[in-house]
């Protein structure tokens, strides 16, 4: 097993970056050692006293940014789906620190997704064992200062190759998302553009603008 | 053991990458991983049928860089120097996959290095994989992918280790450094002789007269 994974390495750290795409160093953890990683070195991290997220491709933990700012909005969008979800009992709905098995070694936690009745356990523990092998309906993304476009490629490339069937990936800089339903088909949500549930989850709308004000100080209404 | 190095390994590759001087990441070798590289690995690699040179650095291999430059240059130097020790019975010089192990676990490949022989107890050249001691001068000949960081790092082992001397040509900006001390040097334009200094007295060259000969 060890070997196996081993030799799955790639020669150089040059080609490693191009196969996980352009990841900040600072995010490559080196323990345990590159190429050797699994998904207990995951759950302990996860479970470690200060907490800290890291996905595993490749035999590599790499490690999940999170921004106060992009935890928000993320929660925010997780908490729309439900209201969702619930009111017409479709499935459920992982905030950002569901970690999930899309295949054997890969490992991501999306920030917020959408895994429906029928992709669930029929009866008895709807997320068995500490990381599930659950593949979501619709995964999303809150972009961070330190995601890099190889990255987020790549990141596309696993869902859409394990069943996800549509990825969003809001940017809170410009305060708009890309709405894809394969890796290489995106479709740009402006400003005043709406994040639609499509056939994942039909009627559900959610206007940006509505989710970014969301993130400033508003007037308290008197009352 | 693999604990103790596990406490001292760094803990991201941006960690790394400043420990061992910002080396281009191509020429980090990821097998064996980070941090479990060991004398073996450098070995294997420098008998293997496509022979590479790595250093050996905090368990990481990095491949020297060599350019068409800086192995005419460093190959001309080793000639010079071998005019001068063989008559003499001084040593012995080593050209650049001369691999010296500067402390267990750190393996460095100077460009050229020189060992005297009256540091070497029965005067007899000691065989290994590795040069048998820690030369008496190294020298490194700078190629466009070598970086600051790298070789600052690379002066700080040598000058640990006990060597000496240590000589670094810069084929661009026509100079060579000569380093007593990690933060000790004197600069010599292209034209100004070098000597020997303690390690090889009697011996000189200059900067100018090597890239002539590579021309």
């Amino acid at each position: 097993m060890a070997t196996v994974t081993e030799t799955d390495l790639p020669e150089t750290f040059a080609e490693l970056l191009d196969r996980i795409g352009h990841v900040p160093p600072e995010r490559i953890r080196l323990r345990p050692p590159l190429g050797t990683a699994t998904e207990k070195d995951v759950l302990a991290a996860l479970e470690a006293a200060d907490k800290r997220l890291y996905e595993l491709v490749d035999g590599v933990l790499v490690e999940k940014p999170m921004g106060t700012k992009e935890s928000y909005i993320a929660f925010l969008i997780a908490h729309q789906i439900q209201l969702f979800v619930a009111q017409h009992d479709l499935g459920i709905v992982l905030p950002g620190d569901g970690a999930l098995r899309l295949r054997l070694g890969l490992v991501r936690i999306p920030d917020f997704c959408f895994i429906p009745w029928d992709r669930l356990p029929p009866e008895g523990e709807l997320l068995p064992g500490a990381i599930a092998s659950i593949v979501p309906m619709l995964a999303g993304e809150v972009l961070s200062e330190s995601n890099t476009k190889t990255e987020m490629a790549r990141k596309l490339k696993d869902y859409f190759g394990a069943g996800v069937q549509i990825v969003w990936m809001i940017d809170p800089k410009t305060e708009t998302a890309m709405v894809y339903t394969s890796a290489t088909r995106g479709r740009s949500i402006g400003k005043d553009g709406v994040l639609e549930g499509g056939k994942v989850l039909p009627g559900f709308t959610l206007p940006l603008k509505d989710l970014f004000a969301r993130t400033r100080r508003r007037k308290r209404r008197s009352s | 053991m693999a604990s103790v190095a596990d406490a001292a390994a760094p803990e991201t590759f941006a960690e790394l990458l400043q420990r061992i001087g910002n080396v281009p990441l191509e020429r980090i070798r990821l097998r064996p991983p980070p941090g479990t590289a060991t004398e073996k690995d450098v070995i294997a690699a420098l008998e293997a049928a496509d022979k590479r040179l790595y250093e050996l650095v905090d368990g990481v291999l990095v491949e020297k860089d060599m350019s068409e430059e800086s192995s005419i240059l460093a190959g001309i130097l080793v000639g010079l120097l071998w005019n001068f020790v063989a008559p003499r019975k001084l040593g012995w010089v080593y050209p650049a996959d001369g691999a010296v192990r500067l402390f267990p676990g750190l393996v460095r490949i100077p460009d050229v290095s020189f060992l005297r022989r009256d540091r070497v107890p029965d005067g007899k050249r000691p065989k290994a994989p590795f040069i048998g001691l820690v030369p008496d001068l190294a020298v490194e000949v700078l190629s466009p992918a070598n970086r600051a960081g790298e070789i600052k790092r690379k002066l700080r082992d040598y000058f640990l280790a006990g060597i000496r001397v240590v000589w670094v040509i810069n084929p661009r900006a026509r100079a060579c450094d000569v380093y007593t001390a990690p933060d000790r040097k004197k600069r010599y334009s292209a034209g100004q002789p070098i000597d020997g200094g303690d390690v090889l007295p009697g011996f000189q060259f200059t900067l100018k007269e090597l890239m002539d000969r590579a021309e």
